[in-house]
């Protein structure tokens, strides 16, 4: 945000005419009213949508782009929530999503602070290792996960779906705090151990409290891929629908409404608002935290 | 899939930085420091347990038998699998279909990687610009679609190019134009749906584009404007020379980023029609999941090639990155 | 005020970027969409356990559920029932065996014989009593297709005289439009210019997206157009002619009504659903369905069920239809890991009953194993028509696993083919394939390879087979065969 903001008021007109001056911003103004334009078309399937979703049936396949229904239908949610269930797939989800950000977190900084600020016997070992997986081919991996939670009694649990989503790799996460705690001068942990705080009370007070920037970019970009995730999912939601996610959900009420259009927007209205709503919320640390976690 | 510069600094620079911060533990040689690098050694280790465990769990144990899976013919329905050493991968590589399949894919990245790159490069030079107005909500507008859930999307998209009774089918009416089925033919298909992808992730670059922008000092826009350099000099001469590096970087992450379109292809084409938009991804899930009876050896060979692809992108992205810490090192 | 350090930068946001693609795609490559579309919908019996039920049968799904209802508490068991969109069924019921969570009933649509199943241990043996076989017509159960060694392992719950390459029409529009229900192909090319020359209403639609229905419809107006044999291969020779003449005619019939624009714009990317959605919203003149069509479409729009009306199949000179079919296969089997076995099996017995046997009918889906009941059952007036002339009109085909049992050992080896007729279609109806006859010998020499690699991969293995086991040379058209 800094960097922006510091943008924003550097002065530049100073030492210009302001006849040129005006037009130069009469011109900011058209491109302004051009981008808009796109912006428009750029989130018109969503506004399609949520007019759709308070459509009839009849109104929706009689096309057109007009977005304004007749009547409102709210009724097309009533549909989607309680006979689409997609209130157990919304809590779900945010379960889901929740613990996995949780443990993703929790134990890509765990590792990060050590990788990054520690030489250890094998540290080099452990790095080697991590990076390679990057950039080994992966294969098709879906059937040896089922098998290892079929296994471990997981297969039908959220805590299986969780463990898996949280168990990929997350090599970059790693990496990003590894960078970032790497950067923190040394004289704060000095100071820390001066005070008498042992290796783990350093961490949790001292370093992980200033890695909020890293923190806030690992988890919304974990937020998003759990939200969104699919096919994991679905895979461990097969014996019991009541597991089910979101998105999964949404598939289920295609294959099964395939003609409610009004139905599936209202659905898809409702796994989308609450990430939009997130978004808007944490956007200025989005940017904040790509850059935030490098700069140093 | 990996910025290489990221992993040079995490091999290169942790050992020294962590000498520093280990410094007095590796100084002293009496025992009782000893001792306590003994104890933080431990502490160490504990704090990378989770990692280790979920690794090893669902990363590389699941990535070892993918390649078993590669050597065997199985079908997934049944016990029975047998070893038939490379014969998947020659079954691979003599499929016409395999071969399409990574045509298509390459086809979609050349089409969709320049727009996302250089469309996201144009709106960030844009929104970047202190007199535009409205910048906060055009950068939350041109994100939204990449937060939304791919599945929900490609099934938004087919009511949207529904060429009955969608709103493209509408403007291209008022156009005075016959209804076109833009992702039912052939011809059109995997264009939209590369259009569709743009549009969907096209915000992950803005916000590279834009965080890039923010590196530039301040003080050279400053100094050339004092040297008299113009609105278009100054781009010219510094934001452009400056940004050049990190278009290196970015191509490269979205040129990757380009062949996991899965999902979003799956939902709106499902590889058609006539195998028109089917990506490497979908050629694999098909014989892995959608066959009668699956050919899971055939599939994990298939998606083992595919990492090699990959692969071949990742040397290119160390190669670029090679080459943008020079030219970086020249500015 | 913090200026970002360009170099740290370049790290950062390759890290920010490689998280997101990591995270897209690290857990599996392709993390995938499709896969079990169901709703989920239950009755609560007693405590005895949850017994879990899969079906793909869209038209059916309330009569499942109420029949779920009522014996679920009759045998002590909660009832859980899922239902699959036939195209993704595959794949659910794929990923449940490899996840040891294979339901307790279901439909089994993968591409496995029965034996092959038993021995995978895919199925368990139903255990029906003598009373409720008997109720169903002589020769339901056959050796290989529904029981092994004498053991019942599938249980057929819709007759095998049935054929799915039906014209649908809505009546209300050929009223308005003035055209009769055509019989052969210049019949209906005739009727649907009628209604493209009205111009009110589209003429047709079809689920051209869906690859494997258009090779089911391609293969019953193949054989109704005088293809002497079965998906391509022929009874008498035992041998692939997809280029015969039959298949070159019906796939021209598309074609044609493609090329001449009658179908609605889409059309060439509908699934199922979407193609039978948009005729039972009513504009539309002609649909190609199957007999379950009218189940299907009440799912979807009641009204539109009055206005139904069948042609039957077309053939090329308005011919009567002469049709051949195997016996039945397994509709139901009971799961090989159930621990519900003895209760899976009597819900299953139950649909033996005449009272599920006329829910069935009424349910206008495919056909009830026993037809007899379809008068009287409430069924709409083309549906009951229908039925009769499958009755009159399909044989018994000669089946080669009939014969010998073996010939399961070769299937469970036989790899897919790809493309197969179903893209070949889509491909020529597109535009994408000119030459529909060198693709369609290609097709035949690439069946025939996949078939002699599983037989030799069979015998290797100590199957007795050979490609003789397909050879029918005394089958004739128009008759029961019998071995």
């Amino acid at each position: 945000m800094s960097a922006l903001t510091t943008r924003a008021t550097s002065p530049r007109d100073v030492t210009r005419g302001t006849g040129s001056a005006r037009r130069r911003r009469l011109r900011w103004w058209l491109a302004a009213l051009v981008l808009l334009a796109v912006a428009f078309v750029w989130v018109y399937p969503f506004l399609w949508m949520a007019s759709a979703s308070l459509k009839t049936s009849a109104e929706v396949f009689g096309g057109g782009l007009g977005l304004v229904p007749e009547v409102l239908q709210w009724e097309n949610y009533a549909r989607a929530w309680d006979d689409g269930n997609f209130k157990v797939y919304l809590l779900n989800t945010v379960i889901v999503t929740v613990a996995t950000v949780v443990i993703v977190v929790v134990r890509c900084a765990l590792a990060g602070y050590v990788l990054g600020r520690y030489r250890f016997p094998g540290s080099r070992l452990v790095i080697g290792i991590l990076v390679a997986t990057l950039f080994v081919p992966t294969g098709y991996t879906i059937i040896p996960i089922v098998k290892l939670s079929l296994e471990l009694g997981l297969l039908d649990k959220h805590g299986g779906m969780i463990l898996a989503l949280a168990g990929g790799a997350n090599v970059a996460s790693i990496l990003i705090y590894a960078g970032y705690f790497r950067g923190l001068p040394n004289e704060l942990e000095e100071a820390a151990i001066v005070d008498g705080a042992g290796f783990v009370r350093t961490f949790a007070r001292i370093m992980l409290p200033l890695s909020m920037p890293v923190t806030a970019t690992v988890a919304i970009l974990t937020f998003l891929f759990t939200w969104n995730a699919f096919f994991l999912p679905l895979v461990f939601s097969f014996s019991n629908p009541a597991l089910r996610t979101v998105s999964v959900g949404m598939q289920a009420f295609v294959g099964e409404n395939s003609t409610d259009w009004p139905g599936m927007a209202a659905a898809g209205v409702i796994s989308m608002v609450p990430i939009v709503a997130l978004y808007a919320f944490m956007q200025r640390y989005f940017v904040e935290g790509i850059a935030g976690a490098v700069k140093s | 899939m990996a910025s290489a510069s990221l992993i040079a600094d995490a091999v290169d620079e942790p050992t020294t930085r962590a000498r520093r911060a280990a410094g007095p533990a590796a100084r002293g040689s009496r025992p009782g420091h000893r001792a306590r690098e003994r104890r933080r050694n431990l502490w160490i280790y504990a704090f990378l347990l989770p990692t280790f465990v979920l690794y090893g769990m669902y990363t590389l144990y699941p990535m070892v038998a993918s390649y078993w899976y590669s050597l065997v013919e199985w079908n997934g329905f049944t016990a029975d699998q047998r070893f038939v050493g490379l014969a998947n991968y020659e079954k691979v590589l003599a499929d016409p279909q395999f071969w399409s399949s990574v045509k298509v894919t390459m086809l979609f990245m050349l089409v969709v990687a320049p727009l996302r790159v250089f469309g996201a490069f144009a709106l960030a030079i844009l929104l970047n610009s202190p007199r535009l107005p409205f910048t906060g909500f055009f950068r939350t507008a041109f994100f939204i679609p990449v937060v939304t859930t791919t599945a929900i999307v490609g099934v938004v998209m087919r009511f949207i190019f529904d060429p009955a009774s969608g709103p493209v089918a509408g403007v291209l009416s008022l156009l005075g134009r016959g209804p076109v089925d833009l992702l039912g033919s052939t011809d059109t298909a995997l264009v939209t749906a590369g259009i569709v992808y743009v549009w969907k992730f096209f915000g992950i670059t803005l916000i590279y584009w834009l965080a890039a922008l923010q590196t530039i000092p301040q003080d050279l826009y400053e100094a050339a404007r004092i040297d008299g350099a113009g609105g278009f000099g100054l781009f010219r001469h510094i934001t452009l020379p400056m940004l050049i590096p990190f278009l290196l970087i970015i191509s490269v992450l979205t040129i990757e980023d380009c062949f996991h379109a899965f999902d979003l292809m799956q939902t709106m084409t499902a590889g058609g029609p006539f195998f028109s938009t089917e990506i490497v991804e979908i050629y694999i899930y098909r014989w892995a999941f959608a066959a009668t009876i699956p050919q899971l050896g055939f599939a994990s060979a298939a998606a083992v090639l595919f990492g090699l692809l990959v692969l071949v992108l990742v040397v290119a992205q160390v190669w670029a990155t090679v080459v943008s810490r020079r030219l970086r090192a020249r500015a | 005020m913090t200026r970002i350090n360009r170099r740290a930068f370049m790290g950062g946001v390759g890290l920010a970027g490689l998280a997101g693609v990591l995270a897209a795609c690290g857990e599996s490559a392709p993390p995938s969409t499709g896969g079990g579309a169901a709703v989920d919908g239950g009755a609560t019996g007693g405590s005895g356990g949850t017994l879990r039920w899969w079906h793909h049968f869209g038209g059916l799904q309330d009569l499942h559920e109420e029949w779920a209802a009522t014996y679920g508490p009759e045998l002590g068991v909660d009832i859980e029932i899922t239902y699959n969109e036939p195209s993704k069924a595959i794949e659910a019921l794929q990923l449940a065996n490899q996840s040891n969570q294979l339901p307790d009933i279901y439909t089994p649509l993968i591409g496995l014989p029965l034996p092959a199943l038993v021995e995978a241990g895919w199925i368990h043996e139903i255990t029906l009593s003598q009373e409720a076989m008997s109720r169903l017509p002589e020769g339901s159960f056959v050796e290989g297709l529904t029981m092994l060694d004498g053991k019942v392992y599938g249980l057929p719950t819709f007759s095998s005289k049935q054929y799915v390459g039906l014209v649908w029409y809505n009546a209300r529009i050929a009223e308005q439009v003035g055209f009769e229900p055509p019989k052969s192909y210049d019949d209906l090319l005739a009727a649907l210019k009628a209604v493209a020359d009205d111009g009110t209403y589209a003429p047709m639609t079809m689920a051209l997206g869906a690859v494997g229905r258009m090779r089911e419809q391609i293969d019953d107006m193949a054989q109704a157009a005088g293809f002497p044999g079965y998906q391509g291969l022929r009874y008498d020779t035992g041998e692939y002619e997809y280029h015969h003449d039959g298949y070159l005619a019906a796939i021209e019939l598309y074609k044609e009504i493609a090329d001449r624009g009658y179908l609605l714009p889409g059309t060439n990317g509908f699934q199922i659903p979407d193609a039978r959605g948009r005729w039972a919203a009513g504009e539309i003149a002609f649909h190609m369905d199957g007999p379950y069509s009218p189940g299907a479409v009440r799912a979807l729009n009641p009204d539109m069920l009055p206005d139904m009306a069948v042609a039957g199949m077309m053939t090329p000179n308005g011919e009567e239809v002469v049709a051949t079919r195997g016996a039945r296969y397994a509709d139901w089997v009971l799961g090989g890991t159930s621990e519900l076995a003895e209760q899976a099996s009597q819900l299953l017995e139950t649909f033996l009953q005449e009272d599920y046997q006329r829910a069935l009918a009424a349910g206008m889906d495919q056909p009830p194993i026993r037809t007899d009941v379809v008068a009287d059952a409430d069924v709409i007036e083309p549906y009951a028509w229908l039925v009769e002339e499958f009755d009159k009109r399909v044989f018994r085909a000669p089946q080669a696993l009939v014969r010998n049992v073996e010939v399961a050992k070769v299937q469970a080896k036989q790899t897919p083919v790809s493309p197969e007729l179903g893209n070949v279609i889509q491909g020529y109806v597109g535009g994408e394939i000119s030459d529909l006859r060198a693709e369609l010998v290609k097709l035949s020499d690439a069946h025939s390879k996949a078939l002699d690699e599983a037989i030799e991969a069979a015998v290797a293995e100590g199957a007795d087979v050979s490609r003789s086991d397909w050879e029918f040379p005394d089958w004739q058209r128009g008759t029961d065969y019998t071995y």
